[in-house]
């Protein structure tokens, strides 16, 4: 029998095809083939689809037809606060202008429906590295090298920056973390418990933070912060796992992108990429294989919460758990040694 | 006989498929002795995700499983079915499967009043499996940029506009159907919705008018032809085309799953509903059914004559388990926990289950936590839709049987869990047996059973559900400690038992699976056990894992404030049942 289960690619040295894409219908600037820089923009669109109605024939007292006779502006036109759309001077008290700046997007039904000029929603590239793939009006596949650690979660948010290893992989994060050192960094820490951390870490402007996990009454806080956070383990008081924290320290100092936005993403991954121009090029990652004796394996529930381990015997049958309940699954010898029975839905494979 | 009806005649072996959001469990069940047993059966992760999702992989593995177990050939190399079976027993003759897989139908509702056409649409709607994201009425103060601007946010599958008596006035719905017009001018292509129309009868016309030819307009009748009636079958049937549509069909895989199947491929919850109705039909009686799924938790109650069905997409054990927070507290969840456990803790379960929801308990701790999630979730389901039927709570008991399924609820480590949580979240009164589907085949059972109701039987009746007995369940005041209840218990191996059952506890009395037992229940008054207060009763039944429970707190359940009293309560109902 072979399952498979859920995988998170935790490697130092790979290739990597990172998804570049618009949470919506945009305009893609890059082209297939093309060399980018972190900061280049790959693909745009407006920031967001703010319309504005005006029940024009309504306030007016005008029938559609007459309307039409005395519009001044058409479907398309750009508008600044203050153009006129009626015509017919005289004929009302006042001219009837646009309240906002912004392009006549339709006129329907007797209303001009205005949308608001906000700026444009620039996607970067976040990662030194060459277009592979176009993808039509969402965006782009960038390919790089480097290590490549999948999260559990992300804050919404994305930010490039040196990595700067602050804590511990068990330790929680505080005040006492950040410095000048860690100012505009990428922070790696242990753990979030509480409130005061993410103060500090604002007051600090650090660039972004990555920890092993978080308390769960944090989320809707940690979502407000003017940099992403990205979660590599779980929710609660979890250590971060011991290859995250290994490739983490190993690449103090350098450049990082992190990837804390599901939006961004086809599959929805966050994750945090560290490129290594001068680096051996290594192969991708397996796809998803079936769980094997040997396979590197990360288990997602307490109380083994986050402990890797290696896969050491499968089983055809159902077993009986600690609990009595009843599982398909493997056994697993922990990286502290013990063995324990694992369900295939607590399986992680760590790619 | 002809040879082609002896070839109907022949006993046909079938596969199941139930293939959950994150789950897929397959069964196999042929002829055994005469009779149709369930041969095996192999639960295996559900592959809608991943770089080559198709829903077929994830059956192909649970079938493995099942060739492993029983050494019966399933599949051929290149992993297509085998069917028909031939005579060495290699292949299986039927294939049938239903689906809960496919993400939830978003869907804008628009309409008039809240307690009038909309309470009726979202009754409609919970007969499938839809997610409400936004709702456009006569309520809504939002100016109408704002509510245009709510269309296009909403991103909906449907627009399921309904509102206006037959022959009422048009103004008002016509008013805000152009609002909800304009915003649909606004979306892109790909992104235009479906669109139901089941309002006032005369605005038909004005609204095919209005959102023109390239609407993908389908009109259903009135769901309130006048104030008092109602009428939702035709719009049960046209959301559920749409859901299928829309949903289903687009799951990768499901051209090739149609090709196996032999019978229709239904949704779980439908399936679940006619297996219920099956009982209800059978027992002549109202059944009871919950379904705790990941993605979605489903509450039937069938009556001989009629079924309700309410299926809530917004509430489950797997990713929307965190919408649970948004409507209850932690607090609260914590308080039927019989451990000390604290409230943050319980918000992290439901966050990192939420990020894994496939993953199950590996610890008492971790188990006891999510047991009274899973207890806080059926609570609302069944209270939101007793309330969305009109009905008071009361109005749910009594009923003769309670199907329960949903591995938190059936793959627990004492039966005694099962029932405890399904007790303290229904709060049910009355005489009832408790069934619980262990295998997870109800609801295939029910898709096969219209077709096949012969191998339904049998397999029913070979045990394919787990009996856990029955409960007697008191209403009515008492004093704490004093008698409710005597219980009077005959079986062959003890000629009497009496037990005394004092009001506010929980008592166990074991009567092993098959053996028969007369039991005489004779309430104190003022007491009622679902035959009138004080009324008592002689009842022939037969055991099950756990026998007969009688649950003697009352009801409404309420717990101490103090905190060691409330553990104190909550272990001593507990350790009654042997959870």
């Amino acid at each position: 029998m072979q399952q498979v289960t859920r995988s998170t690619i935790v490697q130092s040295m790979i290739t990597i095809n990172r998804d570049r894409v618009l949470p919506a219908d945009g305009e893609v600037v890059a082209r297939g083939g093309q060399e980018v820089t972190a900061v280049q923009v790959v693909a745009r669109m407006p920031q967001n689809l703010d319309f504005h109605i005006l029940p024009v024939a309504e306030q007016l007292r005008l029938s559609t037809e007459d309307l039409k006779k005395h519009l001044l502006v058409t479907e398309g036109a750009d508008v600044q606060v203050g153009t006129e759309l009626i015509g017919k001077r005289g004929m009302f008290k006042k001219p009837y202008a646009s309240p906002i700046d912004g392009e006549i997007y339709r006129i329907q039904e007797g209303r001009i429906i205005l949308q608001r000029t906000t700026g444009w929603l620039e996607l970067r590239a976040m990662v030194p590295g060459r277009v592979i793939e176009q993808i039509p009006g969402r965006g782009v596949i960038v390919q790089t090298k480097g290590s490549q650690i999948q999260a559990v979660w992300g804050s919404g948010k994305e930010a490039n920056g040196a990595l700067k290893v602050a804590g511990e992989r068990d330790e929680p994060l505080t005040a006492a973390h950040f410095s000048i050192e860690t100012s505009k960094h990428l922070v790696v820490a242990g753990r979030i418990d509480d409130q005061q951390a993410l103060h500090a870490a604002v007051k600090n402007k650090v660039g972004g933070l990555i920890v092993g996990s978080i308390k769960a009454h944090l989320l809707p806080a940690v979502r407000a912060l003017p940099f992403p956070v990205i979660v590599t383990a779980g929710i609660g008081r979890l250590p971060m796992s011991l290859p995250v924290y290994a490739i983490l320290t190993k690449g103090e100092d350098r450049e990082a992108a992190l990837f804390g936005d599901p939006a961004t993403s086809r599959n929805g991954q966050c994750e945090i990429i560290i490129p290594y121009e001068d680096g051996e090029k290594v192969d991708s990652p397996a796809a998803n294989e079936p769980i094997t004796i040997g396979s590197k394996v990360r288990v997602s529930r307490a109380p083994y919460q986050s402990h890797v381990g290696e896969v050491i015997k499968l089983y055809v049958r159902m077993q009986t758990t600690d609990l009595g309940t009843r599982a398909h699954g493997v056994d697993v010898r922990l990286a502290d040694g013990r063995e324990i029975f694992v369900p295939y839905a607590n399986l992680d494979a760590i790619r | 006989m002809t040879p082609d009806d002896q070839k109907n005649a022949t006993p046909k072996s079938f596969l199941t498929a139930d293939c959950g959001s994150t789950n897929t469990t397959v069964a196999l069940f042929d002829v055994a002795n005469g009779n149709y047993r369930l041969l095996a059966k192999a639960t295996a992760p559900t592959t809608l995700n991943g770089a080559e999702p198709d829903i077929t992989i994830g059956i192909q593995q649970a079938i493995s499983r099942i060739e492993e177990v029983t050494g019966r050939e399933l599949l051929n190399e290149q992993g297509a079915l085998i069917r028909p079976s031939n005579a060495i027993g290699v292949g299986v003759d039927q294939f049938t499967a239903v689906i809960s897989a496919a993400p939830p139908l978003r869907t804008l509702l628009v309409g008039l009043f809240d307690d009038v056409s909309l309470a009726s649409a979202r009754r409609a709607m919970s007969n499938s499996y839809v997610l409400e994201v936004d709702c456009i009425s006569l309520a809504d103060s939002r100016e109408e940029a704002s509510q245009i601007n709510a269309v296009i946010a909403a991103h909906p599958d449907l627009l399921f506009i309904v509102g206006g008596t037959d022959g009422g006035a048009k103004q008002r719905p016509m008013s805000i159907i152009e609002t909800v017009n304009l915003g649909l001018g606004l979306l892109t292509g790909r992104q235009k919705p479906q669109v139901i129309f089941a309002g006032n009868i005369n605005l038909r016309e004005p609204i095919r008018k209005l959102l023109g030819d390239g609407a993908n307009l389908q009109v259903a009748n009135n769901v309130r032809p006048t104030l008092d009636s109602e009428q939702l079958d035709h719009s049960f049937q046209l959301i559920r085309k749409v859901y299928e549509e829309v949903k289903v069909n687009q799951l990768p895989g499901m051209a090739k799953m149609r090709d196996w199947s032999t019978l229709p491929v239904t949704s779980t919850a439908q399936a679940f509903a006619t297996i219920t109705e099956y009982f209800a039909a059978l027992q002549n009686k109202r059944v009871i059914g919950i379904d705790l799924g990941s993605n979605s938790t489903t509450f039937v109650v069938s009556d001989p004559d009629r079924t309700h069905l309410s299926i809530r997409s917004d509430l489950g054990m797997g990713k929307p388990i965190a919408n649970l927070l948004s409507t209850t507290d932690a607090g609260s969840i914590r308080q039927w926990i019989r451990g000390d456990i604290e409230a943050d803790e319980v918000e992290d379960l439901i966050q990192q289950k939420h990020l894994f929801p496939e993953s199950v308990p590996m610890s008492e701790k971790s188990q006891q936590m999510e047991q009274a999630v899973a207890r806080q979730i059926v609570e609302t389901v069944v209270r939101d839709a007793v309330a969305s039927w009109n009905w008071s709570p009361e109005q749910l008991s009594p009923f003769n049987l309670m199907l329960v399924r949903g591995a938190t609820l059936t793959n627990v480590s004492r039966p005694g869990q099962a029932i405890l949580m399904m007790l303290e979240a229904i709060q049910p009164t009355g005489f009832f047996s408790v069934a619980l589907d262990q295998h997870g085949v109800l609801p295939a059972l029910g898709a096969l059973a219209p077709h096949d109701p012969l191998a339904v039987v049998q397999a029913l009746e070979g045990g394919v559900l787990v009996d856990l007995g029955w409960v007697v369940a008191i209403k009515g005041k008492g004093q704490p400690g004093k008698k409710a209840l005597t219980v009077v218990l005959e079986t062959n191996k003890v000629t009497q038992l009496t037990l005394e059952v004092a009001y506010g506890s929980m008592e166990l009395l074991p009567i092993a699976p098959g053996q028969s037992a007369t039991i005489t229940l004779q309430p104190e008054r003022g007491i009622d056990i679902g035959f009138g207060p004080g009324q008592s009763k002689k009842v022939k039944l037969l055991g099950g894992q756990l026998g007969l429970v009688i649950d003697a707190r009352g009801r409404p359940l309420t717990l101490p404030q103090e905190e060691d009293a409330r553990l104190d309560t909550l272990r001593q109902w507990s350790w009654g049942v042997g959870a």
